[in-house]
């Protein structure tokens, strides 16, 4: 159960991160541009990225109820339509975790980190799952949106989860030796 | 001719009969039986797709030299988008499949640009590669191309249309290669 709220505590910082953070800095760097659609940097789906990696797939359940929960309260979307960006958020992220799990032959339900061996073989993989599941959830994100906003919708859904997922990666790269010492503590 | 540059000659005469068939053949039938629709923009079954993966999948990013060209060729003369459409059509589909092929051989930490028919690996096995190369590939093609149907056609192409043509081009190239690879192995055999 700590693992769930632990999760949900990571996806929270990273929708403050998000609102008081990346969201002003934007409009001050381009006001005349609409974020309302897709923002430059998505951190929530980098901390959902996150979640996945670490619990498999048990954490796409904290991610679309999390997000859910925190867009509807800090944002002040409605609960329908937030539930809707988090289930996009949630199957692109399945679907990654998917595509991973299938190509190194994984076990979907203890998330990629329990079962990599070293910090770096870990770092590769998350940047895998960082791209397809952008790729997925632009998808998603472009049929559902289908001839709303401009013709860059979907590639801007593209660039923002891939640079929130990278987010999450340089992070994870950075502590690559951190976590290197937190494996091999569990393993031993 | 130096043998690795005539079978990559023979491989992309192969691809540009293939998109031949797709535009000429293919296509028609599909409007025929589907009315117009936006099959103009996005097939419901597109061949070339799936021989491009198996290409890429057997030999590696060397042979992108050889699609880069006849996709450019088909789109522009079969198709008759303008060049601007071919060119970038071109573009994202061989960049996708070169991400797709870097995106598989990182994680596992094996040369960036290589096939994976090398026999060296046996664990990975060769269909996986193949899915796999298949979903990114259309996924970036998918993004790309309805993005660029939008902005200059100002038409919008709903993006799974590329995943279900894409994917399903996929699976009959790869039931023709597994059909059709006794025979061959054979007749190798036996020369």
């Amino acid at each position: 159960m700590r693992f769930y709220f632990a999760a949900f505590v990571v996806l929270a910082l990273a929708f403050f991160l998000q609102s008081l953070i990346v969201q002003p800095v934007q409009v001050l760097l381009f006001p005349d541009a609409d974020f309302a659609l897709a923002n430059i940097i998505s951190i929530p789906f980098g901390a959902g990225l996150l979640i996945v990696l670490m619990m498999g797939y048990k954490g796409v359940l904290v991610v679309i109820l999390g997000k859910s929960l925190l867009e509807f309260t800090f944002i002040g979307v409605s609960l329908l339509s937030a539930l809707i960006h988090a289930l996009h958020d949630g199957v692109g992220l399945l679907l990654g975790l998917m595509a991973a799990a299938y190509m190194l032959r994984r076990d979907l339900k203890q998330g990629l980190l329990m079962q990599s061996v070293c910090a770096s073989t870990l770092v590769r993989q998350a940047l895998f799952v960082t791209i397809v599941a952008s790729l997925i959830d632009g998808v998603l994100h472009a049929s559902v949106n289908l001839g709303t906003g401009d013709a860059t919708l979907s590639i801007r859904y593209l660039m923002s989860h891939i640079l929130g997922g990278l987010f999450i990666f340089v992070s994870l790269y950075f502590l690559r030796f951190r976590l290197s010492r937190w494996i091999t503590v569990k393993d031993a | 001719m130096h043998k690795p540059l005539t079978l990559h000659i023979s491989l992309a005469g192969l691809l540009l009969a293939v998109f031949a068939f797709q535009f000429e053949v293919l296509q028609p039938i599909e409007k025929a039986l589907l009315g117009e629709g936006q099959i103009h923009f996005v097939d419901w079954l597109f061949l070339p797709h799936g021989l491009k993966v198996i290409f890429v999948v057997l030999l590696g990013a060397s042979v992108l030299w050889g699609v880069f060209p006849v996709q450019l060729a088909a789109m522009w003369f079969f198709l008759g988008t303008s060049f601007e459409t071919a060119l970038v059509y071109a573009i994202v589909a061989t960049g996708g499949l070169w991400v797709s092929l870097i995106l598989l051989n990182f994680p596992a930490g094996r040369s960036l640009n290589k096939g994976f028919a090398s026999g060296e690996d046996t664990s990975f096995r060769l269909f996986r590669a193949v899915i796999l190369i298949a979903l990114i590939t259309s996924l970036i093609t998918a993004l790309g191309m309805s993005a660029w149907y939008a902005s200059i056609d100002g038409v919008w192409v709903f993006p799974f249309k590329f995943l279900i043509g894409d994917m399903l081009g996929t699976l009959v190239n790869l039931t023709i290669l597994v059909a059709v690879r006794k025979p061959i192995l054979n007749t190798v055999k036996f020369k």
